[in-house]
């Protein structure tokens, strides 16, 4: 007797190789988005944690966290704004918990007298004196400081890369360099 | 001092302000006004340096393959996810089923709780009737109690399956039930232990119908008299039957 094999044929195999090629294709766009933004994720994230293999495992965790929630971005122009918060965020978040644990090493450490403005700038302390005054920033003018102090990025880029206003970058990037010279005066 | 106004006009200014004439008059004057500028701008330029210096630092030569590496495994996990079914929904779904399960088995258990203490309750009831055995006592068991001299105690395993158990023996016992209140109980035991050995009125009266039908014209049985003195409980005092001395044990 013979039999009938009810199959139709290429149908789930269409959607498949469907399936993949959008994938393909999202995972390229991504990675040309990334050849232009990595280096961006990273100085978002030195800037915040001064340390630059913290910086580099934080950029990567959000390049990564990009990858995953690509497809869901509706906006793709904007996709340079969506990775500097996403890695700003997690850059803030090392450094709390890095902050955390210095505290509580450092617990019984006496503080020391503060020295001059001069003495600061002409010695590696101003550097660190100028990453704890940053901490107390607020974050989005932290932002704003950092993504300005970036080589060829005008007030207008920033603006354009945070989704805000210009004058808002202006009054916000005032306001934090003012903040942190009165920390450090 | 009054240079002290123009303080916050040399801090805009060394941070980016325009300077405008009244103070550009005033610092061709001021000699100590000038130097606090020039402090205030090497300072906020000596911030930007360090800014500019901080995020112009570069990664890693091989930063960027690394993360081409970490996106194509990536990409690999997510495949081998898809085409092994898994999917984060899965998880979720899972947790909501693990849920669901949870709370449904928390209804049986409060069933159970529920009947649980109804039982306590019904149990308490049962056990507040023992208490008081006379209550439900039937009156020819307690008077065999009384008469072999024990004290009218009812066993509590008697009473303890449920109410409704109790109710369908206390249906169901061919002996007549004599509700009595719990402070005459006392006085009910005696009476009935008096009359139970010789008193056939007494007799008749706690117990039902003769099975055997009477002949007309038969003679009646002859029922001796009873002496209403005898039943009261002061005078029954003398020939208590009951051993006071159990009652201490």
């Amino acid at each position: 007797m013979q039999e009938i094999a009810l199959i139709r044929p290429g149908r789930s195999t269409d959607t498949e190789v469907v399936r993949e090629l959008e994938q393909t294709a999202l995972r390229r766009e991504f990675e040309e988005r990334l050849a232009e933004c990595g280096t961006l994720a990273f100085r978002v994230a030195r800037g915040v944690l001064r340390h630059a293999p913290d910086a580099e495992d934080v950029a990567q965790e959000a390049i990564l966290q990009a990858y995953r929630r690509f497809p869901r971005l509706r906006d793709r122009s904007c996709f340079r704004a969506w990775l500097v918060r996403i890695t700003f965020r997690l850059a803030l978040d090392q450094a709390r918990s890095v902050r955390r644990r210095e505290l509580r090493e450092t617990l019984w450490a006496v503080e020391v007298p503060r020295p001059t403005a001069e003495d600061l700038a002409a010695s590696g302390e101003f550097e660190r004196r100028l990453e704890k005054a940053m901490e107390t920033l607020p974050e989005k003018s932290r932002l704003v400081l950092l993504l300005s102090a970036l080589d060829g990025h005008t007030l207008g880029e920033v603006a354009e890369l945070l989704q805000v206003p210009v004058g808002t970058v202006k009054s916000r990037l005032h306001f934090a360099r003012k903040r942190l010279a009165e920390k450090l005066r | 001092m009054t240079c002290e106004k123009y303080r916050d006009a040399l801090i805009n200014v060394a941070a980016g302000n325009p300077l405008d004439r009244k103070l550009a008059n005033h610092l061709e004057s001021c000699t100590p006004c000038r130097t606090t500028l020039e402090g205030e701008q090497a300072l906020f330029t000596a911030i930007d340096d360090a800014l500019r210096a901080s995020m112009g630092q570069k990664p890693r030569a091989d930063f960027l393959a690394g993360l081409h590496a970490q996106i194509a495994q990536a990409a690999q996990t997510q495949d081998a996810q898809k085409q092994s079914g898994w999917s984060p929904m899965w998880a979720w779904a899972g947790a909501a089923a693990l849920a669901l399960v949870l709370v449904a088995m928390s209804h049986p258990w409060a069933g159970l709780r529920r009947q649980t203490s109804e039982a306590v309750h019904l149990k308490a009831a049962t056990l507040r009737v023992h208490e008081s055995p006379p209550v439900t006592q039937t009156a020819r068991g307690l008077a065999e109690n009384l008469g072999t001299k024990q004290h009218a105690r009812i066993d509590s395993a008697q009473y303890l399956p449920s109410a409704e158990s109790t109710l369908a023996k206390r249906a169901a016992t061919p002996e007549p039930e004599v509700v009595v209140p719990p402070d005459e109980a006392r006085a009910f035991a005696l009476f009935v232990a008096r009359v139970a050995g010789r008193d056939a009125m007494a007799e008749a009266v706690v117990r039902p119908a003769v099975e055997k039908a009477v002949e007309r014209g038969a003679e009646l049985p002859r029922v001796p008299s009873v002496d209403l003195a005898d039943l009261q409980p002061n005078s029954l005092r003398w020939n208590d039957p009951i051993d006071e001395s159990a009652d201490s044990e």
